[in-house]
């Protein structure tokens, strides 16, 4: 096997988990989606691409070309574009549809003779497709619309939040890598005598995508099974490897005489254990959420089976006071619904993104006075010293100011309803030339040793919180560490152990535009 | 003479509620808060049936159960769950663990549960 072949096995092996991946996570939202069919036409180029790489019949080799790129090659541009028009988004549904008749009818002709009308044998290994008449007019719209994606791109993530010009930034080195790999590949076609090395760029392409997804979100994938991602990553690298290897095999085949369909082998056999780690990845998320929704329906019946024993209790004769004590709790059960709700509808805008947030610059210090001026009640009713203590000029930072304050009046909240009475809440704003940083420290009950890895998981409540006769929903703490991690920056607390206080704390990037 | 029953539940406003049902009932009744206490309870006195919440702080329902039916003191004692979490394989796992039954807290009264676990006391 020539070491074209052993990049187009790469290519498939690479990008199928890798698109399968991104929509498994969200299969309902559209860009997942456009995701997965770009590149499921990456995957057409590498699977078809073997093909070419391996056959001796120039009349294969020509069909191997036109379903190469008739249902691969010819569709990427196309199908970025659209993924690109979902996630920016964009609004020029025209241009789309327009983008779409052409990539179709350039698509029909790839299967005429107008598109390749022959191969030529090339580099002693394999045949290569010669343009004919539209293949010239592809490689011209190609570029077009590959350029006018990626540009309008760019141009537009300059107006984004951080998180989604970092996201932009992976998009467009992997681009870069990817579609340099492409460019190499289509030059043979013109007359460059340069083997087709640049295949192994487009390899790089789903790697630089994977490191964007790990660290930026991208796709608004935040990793939550990293275990069983990091293991689909590092069984990718081990396909390298292999492949590397199967480059040795290819010299150990003409050197030595090894038998060439060991290396197929190998490689079928990594390629399926590749997608079934990612299947099993996929199976994992949807148990993940039917925890999630068994959990939630868990902390609704608690409230909801109050309101059904006092109901019941109300039927019967009761004195004023234990009327009123069953009308207080039922007040609660009911509030305590509806807070449920509100979070969980939180949690899931935040999960799919479906609420977009205004990014802007916001002034921290003015929305945290804001917030204390406002108060908690806890704080009144529980005689709970609190202080507030900020520089008096701050560097600007960006961000989502209600999601902002949101995680602040979540913080406080905390603070004040693990606090005891007469405790001490302190708020600070400090910062340096890279972060502002937000602070609050109670005198509360603390947390264990062993819970404070567990604090910012969705519905945890820790062992002294479980004891306080306080109904948390342990969902705030999992949406702030979220939202704050949407807007570049990152969520922690500290506690010395149960009954020595407590100390949350985010820190933002200093904007310094 | 009346009958015993053990409830261990860490909701204190369901507790109060059932715990005066069986009281109301004539039975005489223990309660624990979490299984640590259910423990020490265990130590001075065996109940004629335990009533079991599965999430409780510290040490969790099924857990608790496991170690009830390990102890041959304690075995015999039926244990009914009492819980609102209520999914086939909460269930199946309490069965599975010795459990007699499985009562969902949001889809009965209190007077029901009283009904519904005196054919699993001793005669």
């Amino acid at each position: 096997m020539n070491p074209f072949s052993i990049s187009q096995i790469l290519i498939l092996i690479t990008a199928l988990p890798l698109g399968y991946f991104v929509y498994a996570q969200n299969k309902n939202q559209w860009a997942n989606r456009v995701w997965l069919l770009y590149t499921l036409s990456l995957c057409f180029w590498g699977g078809f691409g073997i093909f070419i790489g391996t056959t001796t019949n120039p009349v294969q080799a020509i069909w191997y070309w036109r379903v190469a790129m008739g249902l691969g090659i010819i569709w990427m541009p196309v199908l970025f574009y659209h993924f690109a028009y979902l996630y920016a988004p964009w609004k020029e549904k025209r241009l789309l549809i327009g983008a779409y008749i052409i990539t179709a009818l350039l698509s029909i002709s790839a299967f005429t003779p107008f598109y390749i009308p022959k191969v030529k044998f090339v580099f002693n290994s394999f045949y290569w497709a010669t343009p004919g008449i539209t293949f010239y007019i592809l490689t011209l719209w190609w570029f077009v619309l590959t350029a006018y994606s990626h540009t309008k791109l760019y141009i537009d993530s300059k107006n984004m939040p951080k998180e989604r010009q970092n996201q932009i930034k992976y998009f467009l080195i992997a681009s870069c890598v990817g579609y340099l790999g492409g460019l190499l590949d289509f030059s043979i076609c013109y007359g460059l005598n340069v083997y087709p090395w640049g295949n192994y760029l487009i390899v790089l392409y789903p790697f630089i995508m994977t490191y964007a997804i790990i660290t930026q979100g991208l796709f608004d994938i935040f990793i939550f099974m990293k275990r069983a991602f990091y293991t689909a990553v590092l069984v990718g690298i081990l396909s390298w490897i292999i492949g590397g290897i199967s480059i040795v095999s290819g010299f150990l085949q003409s050197k030595f005489g090894f038998s060439p369909w060991m290396v197929s082998v190998l490689a079928a056999m990594v390629s399926l254990y590749v997608v079934y780690l990612f299947i099993d990845s996929a199976r994992r998320a949807d148990k993940a959420k039917q925890e999630f929704i068994t959990i939630a329906a868990h902390k609704l019946r608690t409230p909801l089976t109050h309101i059904h024993y006092i109901v019941e209790e109300l039927r019967q004769e009761r004195t004023k006071e234990e009327t009123e004590a069953l009308i207080t709790n039922l007040s609660e059960s009911n509030d305590l619904i509806i807070n449920l709700v509100n979070k969980l509808l939180d949690v899931t805008n935040l999960e799919t993104q479906s609420e977009k947030y205004e990014f802007a610059v916001v002034d921290l210090k003015k929305s945290t006075e804001e917030i204390l001026k406002n108060g908690n009640p806890l704080l009144k009713d529980k005689k709970i010293k609190l202080t507030f203590k900020a520089a008096d000029s701050l560097p600007r930072i960006e961000g989502y100011e209600k999601s902002l304050k949101f995680v602040i009046q979540s913080l406080l909240e905390n603070s004040a309803k693990y606090t005891p009475i007469g405790g001490e809440i302190n708020v600070s704003i400090s910062a340096d030339d890279k972060n502002i940083t937000w602070s609050i420290e109670d005198s509360g009950i603390g947390i264990a040793k062993e819970d404070t890895d567990k604090i910012f998981e969705k519905f945890f409540r820790g062992q002294n919180a479980l004891k306080t006769d306080t109904e948390g929903t342990g969902l705030a703490l999992s949406i702030s560490r979220n939202l704050i991690k949407r807007q570049g920056g990152t969520m922690n607390l500290y506690s010395a152990g149960l009954n020595q206080g407590t100390k949350f704390w985010f820190t933002l990037p200093v904007n310094k535009n | 003479m009346p009958k015993t029953i053990l409830i261990i539940e860490d909701d204190p406003f369901i507790l109060n509620i059932i715990s005066h049902k069986f009281v109301e009932n004539k039975f005489k009744v223990m309660v624990a808060g979490d299984a640590e206490k259910a423990e020490l309870l265990l130590q001075k006195s065996i109940p004629d049936l335990i009533l079991l919440d599965i999430i409780l702080p510290k040490v969790n329902g099924f857990e608790f159960l496991k170690k009830i039916k390990s102890d041959h003191k304690l075995k015999s004692i039926p244990v009914i769950i009492f819980s609102n979490l209520g999914e086939e394989k909460d269930i199946k796992q309490a069965k599975d663990l010795g459990a007699v039954d499985y009562f969902v807290k949001a889809n009965m009264f209190p007077e029901e549960v009283v009904a519904k676990i005196t054919k699993f006391l001793p005669k």
